[in-house]
């Protein structure tokens, strides 16, 4: 990867080999690739989806959390 | 909220409390329950209670933050993900219903090739797109700046234009040395073709040596982007909205 940026690489890259887990699951019957996070909830990480509305959906935005009861 | 039990359970908030309130023999709290839950999200989220209701035929994308690409940017980053931002530009310029695309830049920076992705696919698009800079559009947020059909800058916002560097191995010196430049080109090609700014305007901004305390490079403030033909335009929000409800006119007489 190439990185074009003002802010210095060792603030951007800090946390770099903090092991990310995502999973995927289905919700409001679309594939979405979540990150878990703290009590049970979880956040997306993106939408696998080949529908351009799909993205449009402010449910599906990266980040947007999901209640999540197992 | 639709859950989908299949895989997993997903809760609607009513499930968390499965106990119907039928204190007057309705038991219909959802709805109530519902914007209950949205308000304390918002609070939480965006720092104040509604959210104002909108019906617009506008589409924003906001840059800030890095431009994340091909790796996941560790968590402390607020990023702005190519893979998602991507569709989303299918999908604007596919919808009947929106008539015109505001991007709205504070970005530090970040992957090449993603943002010059999104410069691209920006620049192709067929419908009326502005593009404004506030705060700051530094390193690869210039040539997602000057992708949009017309770009305004805040007389506050400065743009940062450095040379691009090479991160981890390298393998070959030649060989890498030749590929950056390579890449540097493909940038400043795009900048130059999509703004008033001359390719060696732009170089002498990249290697100058006497702006920056730390670094080679130049910082560009609105007033001077736009002198120097990288920005078309000072302004604001009201400025960019104008400009954008104004081709969006233009275009429907044209029909």
């Amino acid at each position: 990867m190439i990185f074009w940026s003002i802010v210095p690489e060792d603030v951007v890259f800090n946390g770099w080999e903090d092991k990310l887990e995502l999973q995927e699951i289905s919700y409001m019957g679309k594939t979405l690739s979540v990150r878990s996070g703290m009590k049970g909830s979880a956040s997306v990480e993106r939408i696998l989806s080949t529908d351009p509305k799909d993205f449009l959906r402010k449910e599906f935005n990266p980040g947007n959390k999901i209640p999540f009861l197992s | 909220m639709i859950c989908d039990l299949k895989t997993y359970k997903w809760g609607a908030v009513n499930e968390v409390n499965p106990e119907p309130d039928d204190e007057n023999g309705e038991n219909n709290p959802n709805n109530d329950d519902t914007s209950k839950e949205d308000k304390s999200q918002n609070i939480k989220e965006l720092g104040q209670s509604s959210v104002p209701d909108l019906i617009s035929d506008l589409h924003i994308i906001s840059v800030i933050g890095q431009v994340e690409g091909h790796l996941v940017m560790p968590n402390q980053n607020k990023t702005t993900k190519y893979e998602h931002i991507i569709p989303q530009l299918v999908a604007v310029e596919e919808s009947k219903d929106i008539k015109g695309l505001i991007i709205i830049l504070n970005t530090v920076g970040g992957d090449v090739e993603a943002g010059l992705a999104i410069a691209e696919m920006i620049a192709s698009m067929a419908k009326p797109t502005v593009s404004l800079v506030l705060g700051g559009g530094h390193s690869i947020g210039v040539p997602i700046a000057v992708a949009a059909k017309h770009s305004f800058i805040a007389p506050t916002a400065t743009m940062t234009i450095h040379p691009i560097r090479l991160t981890g191995l390298v393998v070959g010196v030649q060989q890498s040395f030749d590929y950056l430049e390579r890449i540097q080109d493909r940038v400043i090609g795009f900048v130059t073709t999509h703004s008033r700014l001359s390719e060696k305007k732009f170089r002498d901004y990249m290697m100058n040596t006497g702006d920056m305390a730390r670094d080679i490079g130049t910082v560009v403030e609105g007033k001077d982007a736009v002198k120097c033909g990288l920005i078309d335009e000072i302004g604001g929000l009201s400025d960019a909205l104008a400009y954008i409800h104004k081709t969006i006119e233009a275009k429907g007489v044209e029909k």
